[in-house]
């Protein structure tokens, strides 16, 4: 259960000041397939980086199942982003020159799991997201496709309760656009993760159960799909 | 593209992930107040072992600087360790001495000339009166043949004297008749009187004439003895200095022909002792020495004779002292160098200390003019009042007072001892 | 986030990189290969002249009779010491500690058949103690024997070859000029010294020596050791005064004889040394400044690529502390990786530079742990500022950049 009220984020400072967030409040519950839509600048990135706990809202609340995270200790919001929530970038940022295998095992280095362990639950997390066999490869070796499913891998390894996707299909061809979003969507449905995604694509959109529109830093509508 | 071969595979995800096993978002996951908890403990668990190496490290550098420090030296490291022990005391002198026969006589030559015969060699046995060389007799005998006439011409004019004497006698003799008869004048008769006394000198003259031929006869005859050179003892000849042919001087000073050495089974060895040494050397001692050639046997023999004059080399004095060895067989040869040790005394008793102990005195203690021995224990000294009999320079014997065997006893300050009680 | 994790994330971020790497830890390799070098060349150098003097002693000064007019001692027509002086040394020089006389003589040691013309010096324990001689077998001279004028000696192990061969020497006894000698043991060997062989060399006592082969009290030199290196001066001053009231040398009149201080050679070729050494020093020193500043730039440049990095990182997880540790480590890992390589290049080096001015060649034991510490330190030291540049990015914002 995630929930943000009246958050409000400015980016700048006085004259500059840009309000991204106008007092949003916005609640997701365990399970939901949320898709964030709306026009570029509407504030729906940086509703994702809020919940991810990547970004500090100006002025708010944001609770995790309750609890007030501006409360927490710096590493306890590590902890959070290290087992609660996983991560799916549309750049995919996996490490540069670094095997597909070890990209997947970097939240589990940071989780404190061993090296044993580790390696099992990263070779079958890529097993689960369809790249067995292709632990050692470079993200240079793989096509984008198979970059995001590593980065779904990594997101998923460490068993996060939410899924925070940022455009994962926006730099690949419809095609496998497509194919990530099953993979998504069967990670919400099969395992009943929690998925946040941000996308300006309606057909990516569709995949959701629950449509949340952002326009200008409020939201303009909040709808399911179902 | 290299996208195809992962459109053949499915694209479903139906398999859970193998961890918590459950299938779903079901399985069980740390609610986040606990989890909150949780690292709430572990950051003050963090900052508890932080806190903790942090004052380790101060009780570290303590224990570095502990085992580091400069530890007081131990008791027992301050100071060189002696034993006592009941060996016994054999006191020993040591010199080195040449080996030589008890008597060798040289034999010279009293006369020059050339040698004509050298009958013996090197280690030949020689009796008493047996010829070892002869000089060429020639010149000698001649001198003799010469003397011998000398004295029958002296002998003749000696019969000559008498003759003449009796003659004069007679004279006389008439004519004191005559004179008594006064048939002659008082002047004739004063004439024959003084004529028979010049007879008489006469006589004594050749009468001495005749001793002095005798004389030089057998001065002649004994110089012809000389030339048969003859051993005045039985040994053996251990020194031939010459070889027929060679001519020999003798002119200031007798040539030393041959050494005859009487006995070599009875040997003798003349010991430098040191003028430290020699007050405890006496005859009777026994002495044992040793000689280059037999390494490993050790002779055994007495000392004899402990010479009064002193041998001064470099002002190093030095006395001789004679010991007389048996040599029945041979093994020793004059000249041999003989490393000597004579005994010259036995400790009564067995139990003896080293010299050092005896000497010293424990810092801190105060000095005891009644002999003794410090020992350690723990930290404490302890005093043994012992009266020292003999010693060998190294070890001195226990006259008197009761330590036992195999206490250690102080002998002097270790130079970590030093530095202790330098300061 | 252990330890080993972090090294290991440390390292395949300096593999994925290695040329560059490389090439960063160069002015550490420099400057602790010149720091190592530096150790040596002093090091080696300091044995070479300690080896030619401090085999003489410490804080030693050695009386001998004679001029020094020129290069060398005049001894010629110079009354020679006597056991007096000595006395009056040890009564009257306070800053003296131990005295010993020294008198010696070249004669011939025999044993057995075998025999050996040495040189028959005669001394006290004194002497042992001063110039730090120490027996490998049997035992040291002691009081006991001098006092005794004991027969007695201890041989050089060239002495002790030439009549023993292979064979034990000690409890035998051997012949010095028609004495018998007991060997009670044998030196350390020392090797040779200006070209002479230290250890062909008898000692005996100094009683024995004047008593039963010289015969008299003189003296060839006097050896000293003054209580403390600070009171070396002192003592040499205070046995010129005694030595020259013993003499009768009249004030303004040179002395007949000389003090040596075998520290004023040394001080000459440490000088030497010394100058070597603060230059390599400063070259060292700009080298690791130079070689951290390279790491600390390398590191502020790798920060910078890799902010996508970090902020990943930040977002699976990691804390700041994490990516603090992760770039330090970075940082000294650089600097250990160039100092080690520095550490060999230095060994090697200096071993061969070494060999090419003929001083013996010391491994710097000490500069190992230094090279380690310096390049840990420089690490640390040059790497803290990238490292908290990484740990303080902001986590979308990292994401963000491009």
């Amino acid at each position: 259960m995630l929930e943000l009220r009246n958050i409000t984020k400015i980016y700048g400072q006085q004259a500059s000041a840009v309000r991204a967030l106008d007092r949003i409040t916005l609640g997701v519950n365990d399970g939901e397939f949320v898709a964030i839509t709306g026009p570029s600048g509407s504030g729906k990135s940086t509703t994702l980086s809020i919940f991810g706990i990547l970004e500090t809202p100006t002025a708010g609340e944001y609770l995790i199942e309750g609890i007030p995270v501006q409360n927490l200790a710096k590493q306890v919001l590590a902890l959070l982003r290290n087992n609660r929530f996983g991560f799916v970038f549309q750049t995919f940022n996996l490490l540069p020159r670094t095997s597909a295998l070890e990209n997947v095992m970097l939240p589990l280095i940071y989780a404190g799991v061993g090296t044993r362990e580790r390696t099992a639950r990263a070779k079958a997390a890529l097993d689960s997201v369809g790249l067995p066999g292709r632990y050692d490869a470079h993200p240079n070796q793989l096509s984008g496709g198979q970059q995001q499913r590593v980065a779904i891998a990594r997101a998923i390894v460490n068993n996060p309760s939410v899924i925070l996707a940022d455009e994962p299909t926006g730099n690949l061809d419809s095609k496998m656009g497509k194919e990530i979003m099953q993979l998504i969507q069967n990670l919400n449905r099969d395992r009943g993760i929690t998925v946040l995604m941000v996308t300006h694509d309606a057909s990516c959109a569709a995949y959701a159960t629950r449509e949340v529109s952002f326009l200008d830093g409020k939201i303009e509508r909040d709808r399911s799909n179902a | 593209m290299a996208e195809t071969r992962s459109l053949e595979k499915p694209l479903t995800v139906t398999t859970a992930l193998p961890v918590n096993g459950s299938n779903g978002n079901s399985h069980e996951r740390e609610p986040l107040s606990d989890m909150i908890a949780h690292e709430e403990m572990r950051q003050k668990r963090t900052r508890k072992i932080r806190w903790l190496l942090l004052a380790l490290v101060p009780l570290l550098l303590l224990g570095v600087w502990f085992l580091l420090r400069p530890k007081p030296v131990p008791m027992p490291l301050r100071f060189r360790m002696g034993t006592v022990t009941d060996a016994g005391i054999v006191r020993e002198v040591k010199a080195t001495g040449d080996v030589e026969a008890v008597t060798t006589v040289q034999v010279g030559a009293e006369v020059s000339g050339r040698i004509a015969q050298v009958p013996v060699d090197f280690n030949s046995p020689v009796e008493v009166g047996q010829t070892l060389a002869k000089i060429d007799p020639t010149l000698y005998q001649a001198q003799l043949d010469q003397a011998e006439a000398e004295v029958i011409s002296s002998q003749r004019g000696l019969d000559q004297a008498i003759a003449n004497r009796d003659h004069m006698a007679r004279d006389l003799d008439r004519a004191k008749q005559l004179y008594s008869k006064n048939l002659l004048a008082a002047s004739e008769l004063d004439t024959d009187t003084s004529n028979l006394r010049v007879a008489n000198e006469t006589v004594a003259v050749a009468q001495a004439a005749v001793k002095s031929a005798l004389g030089a006869r057998n001065v002649a005859r004994t110089n012809l003895a000389h030339c048969t050179i003859r051993s005045q003892i039985k040994g053996i000849v251990v020194t031939r200095n010459i070889d027929s042919g060679q001519t020999i001087a003798s002119v200031f000073q007798t040539p030393v022909l041959f050494a005859v050495a009487a006995d070599l089974k009875k040997m003798q060895v003349v010991a430098a002792v040191d003028e430290a040494d020699i007050g405890e050397v006496v005859e009777g001692q026994r002495a044992t020495f040793t000689v280059n050639a037999y390494p490993n046997r050790k002779f055994e023999g007495t000392v004899t004779q402990v010479r009064n004059s002193p041998t001064i080399v470099e002002d190093v004095v030095t006395y001789g002292a004679v010991i007389t060895v048996a040599n029945s067989d041979l093994a020793l040869k004059p000249g041999m160098t003989a490393t000597v040790s004579i005994v010259t005394g036995f400790s009564k008793r067995p139990i003896k200390v080293p010299n050092a102990a005896l000497h010293f005195t424990p810092p801190g203690e105060a000095f005891d003019s009644v002999p003794g021995v410090w020992t350690l224990t723990g930290q404490q000294f302890r005093r043994y009042h012992l009266t020292p009999g003999i010693t060998d320079g190294e070890w001195t014997e226990v006259a008197q007072g009761s330590i036992p065997d195999g206490t250690s006893v102080l002998l002097e300050l270790t130079p970590e001892g030093k530095n202790v009680y330098a300061k | 986030m252990t330890i080993s994790s972090t090294v290991r994330l440390a390292e395949s971020a300096l593999l994925r990189n290695k040329m560059r790497s490389l090439l960063t830890t160069l002015g550490m390799v420099i400057g602790v290969g010149a720091v190592v070098i530096m150790q040596a060349m002093g090091q080696g150098a300091t044995a070479y002249i300690s080896d030619q003097i401090s085999g003489l002693g410490a804080n030693m000064l050695i009386a001998v009779p004679g001029t020094t007019r020129m290069m060398g001692a005049q001894s010629a027509g110079v009354p020679l010491l006597v056991e007096a002086d000595l006395e009056a040394l040890r009564r009257r020089a306070h800053s003296v500690r131990d005295i010993a006389p020294l008198i010696n003589r070249p004669l011939r040691t025999m044993y057995g058949t075998n025999y050996h013309n040495t040189v028959i010096n005669g001394t006290t324990p004194d002497f042992f103690r001063i110039r730090k001689f120490v027996v490998t077998e049997g035992r040291d001279m002691s009081d006991e024997d001098e006092r005794t004028g004991a027969l007695v000696c201890i041989l050089g192990p060239t002495v002790q070859t030439a009549l023993f061969g292979s064979d034990h020497a000690v409890g035998k006894e051997i012949r010095i000029h028609n004495l018998p000698m007991r060997v009670i043991g044998i030196l350390e060997p020392r090797g040779s010294m200006l070209g002479m062989d230290a250890d062909d060399i008898v000692y005996v006592p100094y009683n024995t020596f004047a008593r039963r082969i010289s015969g008299n009290d003189r003296l060839g030199a006097i050896m000293f050791s003054a209580l403390s290196q600070d009171e070396i001066d002192d003592a040499k001053e205070q046995a010129t005064q005694v030595l020259r009231q013993r003499r009768h040398i009249l004030p303004g009149e040179d002395d007949d004889f000389v003090v040596r201080d075998p520290r004023e050679m040394a001080s000459v070729l440490e000088s030497v040394t010394g100058a070597l050494t603060i230059l390599l020093s400063g070259i060292a020193a700009i080298s690791l400044l130079v070689g951290g500043i390279g790491i600390m730039n390398i590191m502020l440049v790798s920060v910078t690529e890799r902010t996508r990095e970090i902020g990943l990182r930040l977002a699976v997880g990691a804390t700041s502390s994490d990516i603090l540790t992760q770039f330090l480590v970075e940082a000294t890992i650089l600097a250990l990786l160039g100092g080690m390589i520095g550490l060999l290049i230095g060994l090697g080096a200096s071993s061969i530079v070494a060999k090419a001015i003929s001083i013996p060649f010391v491994v710097p034991i000490a500069a190992i742990p230094i090279a380690f510490g310096v390049s840990v330190l420089i690490g640390i030291v040059f790497g803290v500022a990238p490292a908290r540049k990484a740990s303080q990015l902001i986590p979308l914002e990292a994401l963000r950049f491009e």
